[in-house]
């Protein structure tokens, strides 16, 4: 039987909430992975069957990464440490923030990201880990600095056509990209501001882009939610333009792409920069069905009032189903869902640790 | 020599709830010798006491009896025969 499943990563484990009904009542089950900041999950439906993979960090006994073919029902750690700094980095994993299963023909290709700001990729479904040596060694890395949660790389887009491309986002850092398959990196943030930067409003690099997106079926088009600013390139990065226009506020952290739609994207605003609570304190989606030309409130059924709670960079996501899932779960830990693409929303979990990510997908 | 090694609650799903470990070690071992013994056998414990530079986590203590190795010579401190070894979590959290 085929369910929709919603990995919910929080700041003392991972819940699971599953649905069979099409996605109108959920059961949530957890915490797996107790006591564990999970700032990092995916659900992997190419293989034989599904994997979950889990980014988990114990502020006393550090980070890890496990994986499950069970559904959740049990987590297995790989020996050694799937991802371990090299010795020669003198670096060592302070946190997973970013997993992502790569193409459907590639079903043991699987990417993370890290702080400190690294890019790691797997040829066996996640197992072990290789550091991509080309980023690691960029000449800017000694001028990223971290952002509040840390220097993270935390948004990774494999070109869907073009193994050898790829963009990924750091904070700080901005977006960098390749075209060689990782051995060298160029910054790609023309266009975003740094307003909160010193000298320059439009570095090359040293953005605090807080999350990238793109849809495969139109990849040199992305979209971008910058620390201030939200943003769209048409030229696979070599330029960005606001699209922030008609948004009640240009700060957040989500950008999430319509699955089956090029050009509808979904944000959450928050007023910039020193409050970070939604506009009105009114829990508030914002959609744009022309890659952010116009925006439209799509926030039937969320809390009108009284809400100030964030959601984190990962706290947004969407379904595979047909007609599309959007999903979100706040630091105020509750979990909202829409079974038809933002236009009625339901609470399906609350009262969670604070929500650090979340993902979607049908399993069986 | 035999060194006995007390382990927390939060790491016994390491050690099939075992409370302790009895570990036999050369004369003259010093802590980093007594972990990567234990990490022969139980990589995943040992990780949680050090990162993959060998340098023992912030919230992290180990203890020899009541000497906190931290103020001694750290990893390098000398575990003398028949000592009782405690990894310890530092109190915090919420």
């Amino acid at each position: 039987m085929t369910q929709t499943m919603v990995l919910i990563g929080t700041r003392k484990g991972l819940w699971t909430a599953t649905s069979d009904d099409d996605r109108q009542s959920w059961k949530l089950r957890g915490p797996d992975l107790a006591l564990n900041e999970v700032a990092a999950c995916a659900i992997d439906t190419r293989g034989d069957r599904p994997r979950l993979f889990a980014g988990a960090s114990s502020s006393h006994w550090g980070p890890a990464m496990s994986y499950s073919d069970d559904l959740g029902a049990s987590w297995t750690e790989p020996d050694p440490a799937p991802i371990s700094f090299p010795k020669e980095t003198d670096a060592a994993l302070a946190r997973v923030w970013q997993i992502t299963p790569g193409p459907a023909d590639q079903p043991d290709l699987v990417w993370a990201g890290t702080e400190p700001s690294a890019l790691w990729r797997s040829e066996d479904r996640g197992v072990s880990f290789t550091l991509n040596q080309g980023l690691w060694d960029h000449p800017h890395r000694k001028e990223w600095q971290p952002g509040g949660g840390g220097q993270a790389l935390h948004t990774i887009l494999p070109h869907p056509a073009d193994s050898r491309q790829m963009h990924v986002a750091m904070s700080t850092g901005g977006v960098y990209r390749t075209a060689d398959d990782g051995a060298s990196w160029n910054p790609a943030n023309k266009g975003i501001q740094g307003s909160f930067l010193p000298a320059d409003e439009f570095p090359e690099y040293g953005q605090c882009v807080h999350k990238v997106a793109r849809h495969p079926e139109r990849p040199e088009q992305l979209f971008a939610q910058n620390h201030g600013g939200v943003y769209r390139s048409d030229d696979e990065g070599n330029s960005w333009t606001s699209i922030a226009e008609g948004l009640p506020a240009d700060f957040g952290f989500n950008m999430v792409v319509h699955p089956h739609a090029p050009g509808t994207v979904y944000v959450i605003p928050l007023v910039a920069d020193v409050e970070r609570i939604p506009p009105d304190a009114q829990c508030r989606v914002y959609r744009s069905v022309d890659a952010g030309d116009t925006w439209e409130d799509v926030s039937k059924g969320l809390p009108g009032d009284r809400f100030y709670a964030t959601v984190m960079r990962d706290g947004m996501c969407v379904d595979d189903s047909a007609t599309t899932g959007i999903y979100f779960g706040t630091r105020s830990g509750s979990v909202f869902a829409s079974a038809d693409e933002g236009e009625n929303w339901s609470e399906i979990a609350s009262h969670l640790p604070d929500v650090l990510c979340v993902r979607a997908g049908s399993v069986s | 020599m035999a060194v006995l090694v007390r382990i927390p609650g939060a790491l016994r799903q390491f050690t099939d709830n075992a409370r302790s470990l009895e570990v036999e070690l050369p004369d003259g071992s010093d802590v980093a010798a007594l972990l990567a013994r234990i990490g022969a056998d139980n990589p995943a414990l040992v990780r949680r006491i050090c990162d993959e530079r060998g340098a023992l986590r912030q919230h992290v203590n180990v203890f020899i009896g009541t000497t906190n190795v931290r103020d001694g010579d750290g990893l390098a401190t000398a575990v003398p025969d028949g000592a009782e070894v405690y990894l310890l979590p530092a109190v915090s959290g919420g």
